[in-house]
C-alpha cells in the first residue's frame, strides 16, 4: 500500500513537472523573406546557437515574399499578428519604426560593438538617435561586364562615365547584320520599384535627394549631369528596358544579349546556380564615377534587416537571438553559407580570410572583394546622409522611376525633369 | 361579440408571424456572414475615405475631414485621371475583345465538329493557369529579344523587327489587354455556349426554312438569343476588370511612363506603399460609385431593350 502511495506521488510529481516544462516552451514568431539558395541553412545555424543557450524556445518561421512585407505589417498591427522578429529592407524599417511598430535596438548594437559596423551602416540605423533596425547582410550594386567582349574590343574597364559611355556604344553590336544590335552595351530595367538606372547614377555623382539637414538637395548639377548621362547611356539598352524587371535583364544579360549590368553582387548566386560556365567570362567592377565626383567607390546598397515589434512578449529572447546572430564565429558561418552574394556587414568578418576561402564563396571571391570596397560607400535609395522618414518614401511615391520615365521615354528636357523631381518630394514632405 | 369567430383569425397571424420569424431565423446566418464580409468592409472604405487616417503619422489625431480625400483625388493626384482612363480602355476594351473573339470560338464549339470535347476541355485551360505564371508567361512572350509573339511576327514578316510591347507606351495597354482575353476568354466561352445551347433548334430551323442564310440566322435567330448572356458577361466582366489589380501589376507594374496605371493599382501603392489610408479608401470608394452608376445603367439598358 505504501508503495503504491509512493509510486502514485511520483508519477504525480513527474505529470507535473512534464506540463511545466512544456508550459515554459515558448515560441517566437519569425517572418522572413522568401527561400533562396542557402539562405533557410544559413538561419539554421544561428537558431541553433541561439537554442543552445535557450533550449525551451522555437522558432515559428512564416515565409512572407518581399512585395508583401509591408501590406502583413499592416494588417499585423490592426489585427495584432505581428512576429517577434521579422526581415525588412530599409524603407520598410523605417516606414515600421515610425509607425511604432518596431522597437529600439541601441543596447543591441552597443553590446555587438558600434566600431564592427562600416559609418554609413551606423547612419543607417539611426533615426533620431534609436537604432531602428540592424542591418545584418548588403550586396550593393557593381557593373557586371562581359570580359570576352571587352577583351575583342580591346576595351578597358570603364572607370569614369564618359569611358562607360564609350564602352556602352562600341559594344553595341549588331551580329547578324539585319540592321539590329543582338548584343546591347548597357542592360537597363524600370519596373515599379527599380529604379537603379536613375539612384546608381546618383551616388556615383554625389547627387542625393537630400542634404545632411534633411533638406530637400535633388535639383542640384550632379542630379542634372545623372540626368543627362542616364539619356545617353539608355539609347544603347535593349527595346523595352522600360518594362523590365531586375530579373528579366539579368536573364539577358546571362544569355548574352547584354554587354554590361548594373544589378546587385548577389547576381553571383544564381550564376552558381543557373550558368557556371559564364564564370570566367564575366567579370565585376565598381560603378564608374562622374568625372567631378571625387567620393569613394559606390552604387545602391540593398541591405537586409532585422526588426524587432513592439508588441513582442519576449524582448529580452529576441535581443540576445541578436546578439547571438552577431557573435563574430555564428556569422562567420551564417555569411559562408547564406545565399552568395548577401555579404557581410561586420567589419571583421568582411575582413576575414575564412570568409573568402571557404568553399562555396572562393569561386567568387574575385566578385565579392570588389563588392566589397563598394559596401562601405553604397547607399540605401533616398538615404544618402543615414536613415530618414522620407526617403522610403519618394521612392515608394515613385519619383525615382518618374525622373527616368521623363527622361528617356518622356524626352523631357533636363531642367524640366529635376524641377519636376524637387516638387514632387516637397509635396512628399509636406503632405507627411 | 364571438370570441371564437376571432380566433381562427388570431391563430392565422400567429401562424404568419411565426412563418416570418421562422424565415428571418433561416437567413439570419448568410445575413450575418454578408454583413460582416461584405457590408462592414464596405462602409468602412466608405467611412474611412472621410477621415485623414495615414499610417505613418500614427500620433496625428484622426479627424473627419469631409471632402478632402475626393478634392486631393481629382485636383491634385496628377495621375489620377490618367488612372481612370487607362481602366476605363482595359475594361471595355478587353470585353470587346473577348466578344470579338469568344462569340466565334463558341459558335465553333458548338458544332459538331470531331475532337469537340476535347478542344473543349483546351479553351479552359487558361482559366486553370494561375495568375502569377500566366503573368510571367507573358511578359516573356512580349520580350522584344526572346518572346514568341515577336518571333511569330518576325517570321511571318508581318515585323522587320521585334518590339518591346510592354516597354513602348504606345503598344503596352495593347500588350496587357491581350493577355488580359487570353486569360478570360475561357468564362466567356463557356457562359456563351451555355446560351447558344439554350437556343431553341426550332427557331433556326424555321428561319432556314425562310431562307436565311448563315449570317442572317446569326444576327437575327443567334445574337438575340444571345443577349441575356451578353449582358451578363458584359456587368461581370465590367466589375470584375475594372477591379483587376494582380495580371496588370504583375506584367507592368502600371508602367512604363503610367500607359497601364490603373485605379486599383493606385488603391494599393496609395495603401501599402505610402500607407495613406484615408485616401486609399477615397479611391476605392470612387472606384465603387462608377461600378454602381455602371450597373445601373447597364441594368436600366437591358430591361429597355428586352421591354422593346
Amino acid at each position: 500500500m505504501k508503495r503504491l502511495r509512493q509510486t502514485l506521488i511520483l508519477g504525480i510529481i513527474m505529470l507535473l513537472l512534464a506540463g511545466l516544462a512544456s508550459a515554459q516552451t515558448i515560441t517566437l514568431e519569425f517572418w522572413e523573406g522568401p527561400p533562396r539558395e542557402g539562405m533557410y541553412e544559413a538561419l539554421e545555424i544561428a537558431i541553433q546557437a541561439f537554442k543552445e543557450k535557450h533550449p525551451n524556445v522555437q522558432f515559428n518561421i512564416t515565409q512572407v515574399p518581399w512585395a508583401q512585407f509591408a501590406e502583413k505589417f499592416q494588417m499585423g498591427s490592426i489585427t495584432g499578428n505581428l512576429p517577434d522578429i521579422s526581415d525588412a529592407y530599409a524603407s520598410l524599417a523605417q516606414s515600421l519604426y515610425g509607425q511604432g511598430i518596431t522597437m529600439p535596438l541601441n543596447d543591441v548594437v552597443e553590446d555587438i560593438g558600434w566600431d564592427k559596423f562600416s559609418e554609413w551602416t551606423q547612419k543607417l540605423m539611426m533615426m533620431d538617435g534609436d537604432v531602428i533596425g540592424i542591418p545584418y547582410i548588403n550586396p550593393p550594386h557593381v557593373l557586371w561586364y562581359r570580359k570576352d567582349l571587352f577583351e575583342e574590343k580591346g576595351l578597358d574597364v570603364p572607370k569614369t562615365w564618359s569611358e562607360w559611355l564609350h564602352a556602352a556604344k562600341e559594344l553595341t553590336i549588331d551580329t547578324d547584320g539585319d540592321g539590329k544590335p543582338d548584343i546591347y552595351g548597357m542592360l537597363q530595367y524600370l519596373y515599379d520599384t527599380e529604379p537603379q538606372a536613375i539612384t546608381n547614377l546618383m551616388y556615383t555623382s554625389g547627387a542625393s535627394t537630400f542634404d545632411e539637414n534633411g533638406n530637400v538637395a535633388i535639383n542640384s548639377p550632379a542630379m542634372k549631369a545623372s540626368v543627362d548621362f542616364l539619356k545617353e547611356i539608355w539609347k544603347y539598352s535593349q527595346p523595352g528596358a522600360a518594362s523590365a524587371t531586375q530579373n528579366d535583364a539579368r536573364i539577358l544579360f546571362m544569355a548574352g544579349h547584354g554587354a554590361m549590368i548594373a544589378t546587385s553582387v548577389s547576381l553571383a548566386a544564381v550564376m552558381a546556380e543557373q550558368a557556371p560556365e559564364l564564370r570566367d567570362k564575366i567579370g565585376v567592377a565598381p560603378i564608374p564615377k562622374w568625372e567631378e565626383y571625387d567620393g569613394p567607390w559606390t552604387g545602391t546598397a540593398a541591405y537586409n534587416w532585422w526588426v524587432v515589434s513592439n508588441s513582442t512578449e519576449h524582448p529580452e529572447l529576441i535581443k540576445d537571438f541578436l546578439r547571438t546572430f552577431f557573435d563574430p564565429e555564428v556569422y562567420l558561418k551564417y555569411s559562408q553559407t547564406t545565399y552568395r552574394g548577401w555579404l557581410p556587414v561586420l567589419l571583421p568578418t568582411q575582413q576575414d580570410p575564412e570568409f573568402f576561402n571557404h568553399p562555396r564563396i572562393a569561386p567568387y571571391a574575385d566578385y565579392f572583394k570588389v563588392a566589397l570596397e563598394v559596401s562601405p560607400g553604397s547607399v540605401s535609395i533616398g538615404q544618402e546622409y543615414g536613415s530618414n522618414m522620407y526617403g522610403g518614401l519618394v521612392d515608394a511615391e515613385g519619383v525615382y522611376k518618374g525622373i527616368v520615365e521623363r527622361a528617356v521615354l518622356n524626352n523631357w528636357p533636363t531642367e524640366r525633369v529635376v524641377q519636376w523631381a524637387e516638387d514632387r518630394v516637397n509635396e512628399i514632405v509636406e503632405s507627411y | 361579440m364571438n370570441p371564437s369567430s376571432d380566433r381562427p383569425k388570431h391563430r392565422r397571424r400567429l401562424s404568419l408571424e411565426s412563418e416570418g420569424l421562422l424565415g428571418w431565423l433561416f437567413v439570419a446566418p448568410s445575413l450575418i456572414v454578408i454583413g460582416l464580409i461584405i457590408a462592414y468592409p464596405l462602409f468602412l472604405t466608405v467611412y474611412l475615405s472621410f477621415l485623414n487616417i495615414n499610417l505613418l503619422r500614427p500620433k496625428a489625431p484622426v479627424k473627419f475631414v469631409g471632402l478632402d480625400n475626393f478634392i486631393w483625388l481629382f485636383t491634385k493626384a496628377d495621375w489620377f485621371w490618367k488612372a481612370f482612363g487607362n481602366s476605363v480602355v482595359l475594361t471595355f476594351g478587353s470585353i470587346a475583345l473577348l466578344l470579338l473573339v469568344g462569340i466565334p470560338v463558341a459558335l465553333a464549339l458548338n458544332r459538331n465538329i470531331p475532337g469537340k470535347k476535347l478542344i473543349r476541355s483546351i479553351t479552359i485551360l487558361p482559366w486553370a493557369v494561375p495568375t502569377v505564371v500566366a503573368a510571367i508567361m507573358w511578359v516573356w512572350a512580349f520580350n522584344a529579344e526572346l518572346g514568341w509573339v515577336n518571333k511569330m511576327l518576325v517570321s511571318t514578316g508581318i515585323f522587320k523587327h521585334g518590339i518591346p510591347w510592354l516597354g513602348d507606351t504606345k503598344t503596352s495597354m495593347l500588350a496587357v489587354i491581350i493577355a488580359h482575353v487570353w486569360k478570360q476568354l475561357p468564362f466567356v466561352v463557356l457562359v456563351l455556349l451555355a446560351g447558344l445551347q439554350s437556343i431553341p433548334t426550332e427557331l433556326r430551323e424555321a428561319a432556314r426554312v425562310d431562307g436565311a442564310g448563315a449570317i442572317a440566322e446569326f444576327f437575327h435567330v443567334t445574337l438575340p438569343g444571345l443577349r441575356y448572356v451578353i449582358w451578363v458577361i458584359v456587368i461581370l466582366r465590367t466589375i470584375w476588370t475594372f477591379n483587376w489589380f494582380d495580371y496588370v501589376y504583375l506584367m507592368t507594374g502600371g508602367g512604363p511612363a503610367d500607359s497601364t496605371l490603373t485605379l486599383p493599382i493606385m488603391v494599393y501603392k496609395t495603401n501599402f506603399m505610402t500607407f495613406r489610408v484615408s485616401q486609399a479608401s477615397a479611391i476605392a470608394a470612387f472606384m465603387m460609385l462608377i461600378l454602381i452608376i455602371l450597373i445601373v445603367i447597364f441594368t436600366h439598358v437591358q430591361q429597355r431593350t428586352a421591354f422593346d
